[in-house]
């Protein structure tokens, strides 16, 4: 097949038509933005699935459901079935075909770093707030849980010290950015297990 | 001789939340980036020290047959201009120390005041197979394939692997996961904060984590794991294991050797161990199946649960239940307020507890029982001859269930309560008041019971 710009968007949606689609976009700087931007929604869209709970919304549904008369049925259930069926298969569609070969990324760009630093004070707002929760209940108890929690906190306070640091003379760098939220992360986590879990 | 070549990139990119946000077609801010590479082939004989020390990047080494290692090395530079990046990336420098050992570390200048240069440097090396090893890596992953000397591996913030290794490894890091596949030879692993796997290691294994998982499959000789806040999984150890962890759970599978765990605040968890197991453990349950030989089990505040044991085995714990099952040896267990259940022992029974209930059934040897505010209730196993039963309480009733055609001397005394007997007694000495005393079919083992506030049944089986 002679691939030319105007089969970009019917290979998106046919992963047979991918390996055609690359070659061309070898040499076609248009389809070769095209599809790194694909593959950047289809590598991130991921990270960006949320979820939380709803403890009101079942019983609401339910609720709804039996005062419902069946008679008001106006969207059968093979419609649904075939509604989410389609879903599926866009899903599928825009996350497997060219997730093979993601192009390696060394650094950040402009606007990922302003991403990156914005998210950085979240976090760091949000563990203010958990560290202040948490203060009382560290300070008080002498449980080996809590001595146990108090090292990993130290740990991960030595850690993010060391990484922004680090940072400071290598801002642009992905890896050390992706670290240094992992550890936020991970602090985040272990100050709200011992909201949770402490005594 | 060292060459190197150099590529230009210009690329930009949005992120994919931006992307998402409707801002498609929007143009993000450009940087610039350069790549310079760097290749150099050096000599080293066999049996010569290799060292590398590096940071900001990955460290990959395969090895090969020939007498040199091959460098290969990527730098990656990032700034607002292409004449800064590049300008950057030329001022690091890989460094290569020849001598007896060959050392290569990345030199990077010691100072740069922009905020906006960024870099990363990989290496790739292919070095002698029987060369020993030595990596010192940051922020960064390191992966070893196919060395067969021995291996000093310190790295931090990035995953360390190794594969198909021989000779002994040594293992150190932290915020990052450890992962050894197949070692012909000792392996010492010390991470913090990452998991460590360690699979198909024929040597002695010695893991050191702190908050991070452990599992280890198919060791050869011991294995030592000293953990805390980390689950531990363990099978196909041929070795003796010892395992030391605290707040987190701990499971053993298929230990062909003794298995020694001493946890804190995390269940415990033994199935098919040929040996010995040594277990214990605090606030979390004890559960163990098919014990070769002997068991030692001790919790505190935590269920005790297991069966199959090839010895004796002698159980501890208190506020949690004990429930013992299929014991070829005696049975000795201590408890507090909990239950005690145990079935089918093959020797002498001890069992002491308080505040709840202690049943056993099926025991062949000897059984004393101590209990106090709490109920009794034995069967003895049927047999050709009999064993003797020491059965006391207090707050609580005592029925022991004796085989049929075997004699007993009774002894039984309650203050408040009463005193019957199902088989034919025949009594001796006064009837009536606390105590019942005499010979059920002529005699033979002793029978006491003793009890306050409970009535006795001997029943018949």
């Amino acid at each position: 097949m002679i691939f030319q710009c105007r089969d970009l968007d019917r290979a998106l949606r046919s992963p047979e038509l991918m390996p055609d689609a690359r070659e061309h976009a070898q040499r076609c700087e248009s389809c070769a933005r095209q599809l790194h931007l694909w593959s950047e929604i289809s590598r991130l869209a991921p990270a960006l699935h949320e979820e939380w709970e709803s403890p009101a919304l079942w019983p609401a549904i339910r609720a709804a459901m039996a005062e419902e008369p069946p008679a008001r049925r106006r969207f059968p259930v093979w419609r649904w079935a075939l509604a989410a069926a389609a879903l599926v298969t866009f899903a599928v569609s825009l996350t497997m075909p060219w997730r093979a070969k993601p192009q390696a990324r060394e650094f950040l760009t402009d606007d990922a770093l302003h991403e990156v630093e914005q998210a950085e004070s979240a976090y760091s707002r949000s563990i203010d707030r958990l560290s202040k929760l948490a203060a009382p209940q560290f300070e008080q108890s002498h449980d080996p849980l809590a001595d146990a929690y108090r090292e990993k906190l130290a740990l991960l306070d030595t850690a993010i010290a060391d990484l922004k640091a680090n940072v400071e003379n290598n801002r642009y760098n992905l890896y050390l950015q992706n670290q240094l939220a992992s550890l936020y992360r991970e602090k985040q986590k272990t100050l709200q297990e011992w909201l949770k879990n402490g005594k | 001789m060292a060459s190197e070549r150099k590529v230009r990139g210009k690329y930009s990119a949005c992120t994919a939340a931006v992307l998402l946000i409707g801002m498609w077609a929007a143009p993000a801010v450009a940087r610039e980036e350069v790549q310079r590479d760097f290749h150099k082939t050096v000599a080293l004989p066999s049996a010569h020290l290799f060292r590398i020390e590096n940071s900001n990047g990955n460290v990959t080494i395969h090895t090969h047959s020939k007498p040199e290692v091959e460098i290969n090395a990527s730098i990656h530079c990032s700034a607002d201009t292409a004449s800064e990046a590049q300008s950057f990336c030329d001022q690091i420098q890989i460094v290569v120390d020849e001598g007896t050992s060959l050392s290569v570390h990345t030199q990077y200048p010691s100072h740069w005041s922009s905020h906006s240069l960024s870099h990363v440097v990989h290496y790739d090396i292919s070095m002698p197979q029987s060369s020993p090893l030595e990596v010192r890596n940051h922020f960064g992953a390191v992966t070893v394939t196919d060395l067969h000397a021995a291996g000093i591996i310190r790295n931090n913030n990035g995953h360390v692997t190794l594969s198909s290794t021989r000779s002994r490894q040594e293992v150190e890091n932290s915020f990052g996961d450890v992962e050894v596949r197949g070692n012909d030879g000792d392996v010492t692993i010390r991470n913090g904060n990452g998991g460590v796997t360690a699979t198909d290691i024929t040597g002695a294994l010695e893991i050191t984590n702190r908050f991070g998982q452990v599992r280890v499959s198919r060791t050869g000789h011991g294995l030592t794991i000293r953990s805390n806040n980390g689950n531990i999984q363990v099978e196909h150890v041929t070795g003796a294991a010892v395992i030391g962890n605290s707040f987190g759970p701990v499971l053993v599978t298929d230990g062909k050797a003794d298995v020694t765990v001493q946890n804190q605040n995390g269940e415990v968890r033994a199935t098919d161990v040929a040996g010995t197991a040594d277990l214990r453990t605090s606030f979390g349950s004890i559960n163990f199946s098919h014990v070769g030989k002997a068991l030692t089990a001790r919790a505190q505040n935590a269920a005790i649960v297991g069966d199959t044991v090839g010895g004796a085995a002698v159980v501890e714990t208190t506020f949690g239940r004990v429930e013992l099952r299929d014991v070829k040896g005696g049975a000795r267990v201590t408890a507090g307020n909990s239950s005690i259940r145990l079935s089918a022992i093959g020797g002498e029974v001890y069992a002491k507890t308080s505040f709840a209930p202690t049943i056993i059934s099926d025991a062949a040897g000897p059984i004393i029982v101590e209990s106090t505010n709490g109920s009794v209730t034995v069967e003895s196993k049927p047999g050709a001859r009999c064993q003797p039963v020491a059965l006391s309480t207090s707050f609580g009733p005592i029925r022991v269930t004796v085989p049929g055609g075997i004699g007993y001397n009774v002894s039984s005394r309650t203050t408040f309560g009463k005193i019957r007997s199902e088989p034919d007694l025949t009594v001796t000495g006064s009837i009536g008041g606390d105590a019942l005393n005499g010979k059920i079919g002529g005699g033979g083992c002793d029978l006491k019971l003793i009890d306050q506030n409970g009535s006795i049944d001997i029943l018949k089986r």
